[in-house]
């Protein structure tokens, strides 16, 4: 039981989608170098719940507050503001350019040539090897056009962008969904390695071993509620199962 | 850096055997290709299209050994009607057949758009370069004035066909040896006169512009314009163009809102298409008189069902044939050349069969 | 050594090899039937009149790699001199009179932009409107008669002088452009948007690009171009046709194709696009020389487009191959 003020807090999140209620009253904590499996049924609204928590969608009623303070996001570049970054299914990487250049994009380095601004690009490929490597990619060369890549050095640029950029908090939605066993137990090798340097995970995900391989902390939803929220030991995987599927009744909520 | 490995080898030496294999293949077939077309027999197919008929000819040529007379003089004839331009197949015809029966290569260069300028005086610079023996070329703009006196100051004779220059001393001036087509002013006025036979005075006209702007409509209109102003009547100019389906849809609009208009001309040959506007709202022909310029199928299918009652005829055969045939003597014997007006032609009901058996040919 | 190596590595990895292969080959082919196709006077020609459309094709390419088309270029072009004239003849000094026809043609980029980004409506759609209301304009304003340009000396010759032999202005303003534009696409912020708002659209904005700017700002450039285009054709020919620039934006398409930029977006070459609109110049051109019926350009310009794409996918396959090897 941790004492600390949680890294992020989602108090009474409510969202409506015209007359569908998605979240209903939903609190969400994640603490600092934790990792947090988020499971629940199709349409349970774990995507929906990181994505306000991202910036896409603005909540209708509640509120977050990040380190103690409450915010307003307005959109993806004000969570990247606050060191949360959010790694999607389709990875948002564009594929017909390479590592580099998607890495920095949107934040590139720039160099004076006299008055004429140029893309440095050779900072952009030393410091693309330098983040590779962080998280053991360093094979990959960064002129490498993403569309060669297979689809776990695709997650893996991913979060290796978001680590560069100091990301505190990473949301990953279903990350090993296509991917090999191989592939996948690397992914999750590089959440705890982002962990090891301090960094939180949110990861949504279907698959209850991977959660219950490396996540700290298993919140459960389902039907727009947090219907269970436990430290990995205090939990069964068939338990877990059971109150997805809605065989059991909630668990009253355990506070930290 | 980086090593190499033997698939990348294999990629780099073939990347550079393919762009110096494009190289030579390029210099051999340019060279079979010059090599085979002296003395060949060619077959040219021409789909003769408009918006509703369709004919194929097949014309055979015979390049070279079939006569001698202007064997090795080259001609090149820079028009600037389009490829969908029925009009011009006659002229490249008649000039396909003096080319065939005095041996001479003569070539007609069309732009892909009607009356496309600057491909045109691309095709003239380009043309000019070449020295042929010859250049044909009829003045849709007066900017071309420039590039015929270019040409004859680059010692190729140039002779102007189909449309002179609207002052013929404007064309003499840039070296344009002589004048060959139809007088376009006088022959607005023939037909306009010709056609009168069939609408009282004082009437409504409608007149199509199928080229606006270029120098031959223009002329043509204002010949017309004259003749009607003198036999006071009203008129309307309307701007279409060689897209038969665009002038059906427009005149069908204007005879719609003006039916008070027993007269409709063409500057080029597209007024027939009223006839079939007129038919299908039930007008019984000779109600509204039309009177169109050249020979088209078109113009002859409307004769004969009676909607139009005069085509004027500017022999485009001989505007094809007879300049190639005065370049060829003016090469050869040092003669000068001569202005011939291709006349006024009138086909009306009464010679339109004979006219249509050799429009089939596509001699007319 | 190793340089020299690596550099011929890069070359010919390049989306541009097929379509500069192609154009020796076409070089060589028209020369060996017919020398006269690189006497002095007619590589003048061919120099001298690629320039004005060249430029459209440049405008052309940025807005397909940002995922976009511009089906009005063609009535842009014939529409700007023609208002610049009109101008002009009501008294406005010539070089207002230029200014003003290219800010013309920058709003009228801007509408199509913001329409086509605003309402989700297809580009495709909108600037076809565009071709149509454009096209319209200019024939309903001069009733269909070419308008004559009158221009001082010194103005013509900005755009169309000659300074040195075989070099006309409008192909310095050609290659100016190309560099420039070079330049904003491969080494600048803003270069690397356009690639990834062409190539994903979700990704870029994700990362917090405004697609919608970047969208805009490109339709305003190929709308320019059109326009500067337009002007430049006018002062050489000495007069605005009314039907200028017919069909423009589909040899314009062409050529940007042909040179290796993708139809999909997010992908493309500028470099590409200067050596295809020479090859497609050459191509009319030389048929011209060799005195091959007209009717062969069509012909000759679809087999070139299928032969150079299909040249780049087998290039570009190559080239992935070599490179997650390395």
């Amino acid at each position: 039981m941790s004492n600390h003020e949680p890294l992020v807090f989602m108090k009474g999140i409510h969202k409506w989608f015209g007359r569908v209620h998605a979240l209903q009253g939903v609190d969400f904590k994640v603490f600092n170098s934790e990792i947090v499996g988020l499971v629940g049924d199709n349409g349970a609204g774990k995507s929906t719940l990181m994505k306000v928590l991202v910036g896409i969608f603005p909540p209708d009623k509640g509120s977050i507050i990040i380190n103690g303070s409450e915010v307003k996001l307005k959109s993806p570049k004000d969570a990247m503001k606050y060191g949360i970054e959010m790694i999607h299914q389709d990875v948002m990487l564009a594929p017909l350019m390479n590592v580099a250049r998607n890495i920095f994009l949107g934040r590139e380095p720039q160099k004076l040539y006299g008055l004429i601004p140029m893309l440095d690009l050779k900072k952009m490929r030393i410091e693309s090897l330098k983040c590779l490597k962080e998280i053991g990619l360093d094979g990959i060369n960064p002129d490498v056009v993403i569309e060669n890549l297979s689809g776990g050095q695709r997650q893996g640029v991913a979060i290796a962008r978001a680590l560069y950029f100091r990301a505190k908090l990473l949301i990953l939605d279903e990350p090993t969904n296509n991917l090999s066993v191989k592939e996948s137990g690397r992914v999750l090798q590089f959440i705890s390695e982002a962990k090891n340097q301090g960094i939180s995970s949110v990861f949504i995900t279907h698959n209850l071993h991977h959660v219950h391989s490396i996540a700290d902390r298993i919140v459960v939803m389902s039907h727009g509620r947090v219907v269970g929220d436990f430290k990995k030991d205090e939990t069964t995987i068939e338990e877990v199962t059971k109150l997805i599927t809605g065989e059991a009744p909630p668990k009253p909520e355990l506070s930290s | 850096m980086k090593r190499v490995t033997r698939r990348q080898a294999i990629s780099r030496v073939s990347a550079v055997g393919a762009i110096i294999g494009a190289g030579v293949i390029g210099g051999i077939g340019g060279y079979l290709t010059g090599a085979t077309t002296g003395g060949q027999i060619r077959t040219v197919t021409e789909t003769v299209g408009g918006a509703t008929i369709t004919q194929t000819r097949v014309i055979t040529q015979t390049l070279a050994g079939a006569a001698d007379f202007a064997k090795g003089l080259r001609f090149t004839y820079i028009t600037h009607g389009g490829e969908e331009n029925v009009f011009w197949n006659s002229v490249h015809l008649g000039m396909q057949e003096a080319a065939k029966l005095t041996g001479a290569d003569a070539v007609m260069i069309r732009p892909k758009r009607e009356g496309d300028l600057a491909q045109e005086v691309a095709a003239f610079e380009s043309t000019i370069a070449e020295k042929p023996d010859g250049i044909i070329v009829p003045i849709a703009y007066t900017e071309l004035l420039t590039y015929v006196k270019k040409a004859t100051d680059a010692g190729i004779p140039v002779i102007v066909a189909n449309i002179d220059a609207p002052n013929p001393e404007d064309r003499i001036k840039a070296g344009g040896l002589s004048y060959i087509g139809q007088y376009l002013e006088p022959a607005g006025y023939f037909l306009a006169k010709t056609l009168s036979k069939y609408f009282p005075r004082g009437s409504h006209a409608l007149i199509l512009i199928e080229g606006p702007g270029q120098v031959w409509a223009e002329e043509r209109a204002k010949g017309i314009q004259r003749f009607l102003k003198e036999y006071d009547c009203t008129f309307d100019r309307l701007d279409v163009s060689f897209d038969l389906a665009v002038v059906e849809s427009r005149v069908s609009a204007y005879l719609e809102a003006n039916p008070q208009t027993k007269a409709v001309f063409s500057v080029g040959y597209t007024s027939p298409i009223a006839g079939k506007v007129l038919k299908s709202k039930g007008v019984p022909p000779g109600q509204v008189a039309i009177g169109t310029f050249d020979i088209v199928p078109l113009v002859i299918e409307w004769i004969n069902e009676g909607y139009l009652q005069v085509a004027i005829d500017q022999q485009p055969y001989l505007q094809g044939f007879l300049p190639v045939i005065q370049l060829i003597l003016m090469k050869k014997y040092g003669l000068s050349a001569w202005d011939v007006n291709t006349g006024n032609a009138v086909v009306d009901k009464s010679n339109v069969s004979l006219v249509e058996e050799l429009s089939r040919k596509g001699y007319r | 050594m190793l340089n020299y190596k690596s550099f011929i590595v890069v070359l010919f990895q390049r989306k541009e090899i097929s379509v500069a292969t192609i154009l020796l080959g076409t070089i060589t082919f028209f020369y060996s039937i017919q020398p006269v196709f690189l006497s002095p006077s007619n590589v003048d020609v061919l120099l001298r009149i690629t320039p004005e459309l060249g430029i459209v094709a440049l405008g052309i390419t940025l807005l397909m790699i940002g995922g976009e088309f511009d089906l009005s270029v063609g009535s842009v072009f014939g529409f700007i001199p023609m208002f610049t004239i009109l101008l002009i003849e009501n008294g406005v000094h010539p070089i207002l009179a230029i200014v003003s026809g290219l800010l013309l043609a920058a709003a009228v980029g801007l509408v199509h932009g913001v329409v086509t980004v605003k309402t989700g409506i297809p580009s495709f759609i909108t600037t076809l409107g565009g071709l149509l209301i454009w096209r319209g304009v200019s024939l309903a304003v001069t009733g269909g008669l070419p308008k004559y340009m009158t221009m001082p000396e010194e103005i013509a010759f900005l755009f169309t002088g000659k300074i040195a032999p075989f070099t006309h202005m409008q192909m310095v303003w050609f290659f100016a452009l190309a560099g420039f534009f070079y330049y904003i696409l491969e080494r600048t912020k803003f270069g690397n948007w356009i690639y990834a708002t062409g190539g994903k659209k979700e990704v870029a904005r994700a990362m917090g690009v405004n697609t919608d700017h970047v969208k805009i700002i490109l339709f305003i450039l190929s709308s320019l171009m059109a326009g500067l285009g337009g002007i430049i054709q006018s002062m050489r020919l000495g007069q605005a046709l009314p039907n200028q620039g017919d069909g423009l934006e589909f040899d314009a398409i062409a050529v940007a194709v042909i040179g290796g930029t993708s139809l999909f977006g997010g992908s493309g070459t500028l470099i590409g696009t200067v050596i295809a609109e020479y090859l497609s110049r050459i191509i009319e051109n030389g048929l011209i020389i060799i005195r091959a019926p007209s009717y062969y350009f069509r012909l000759y310009i679809g087999l070139v487009i299928i032969i150079a794409v299909t040249v780049n996918v087998y290039i570009l396959r190559r080239s992935i191959r070599s490179r997650i090897e390395s």
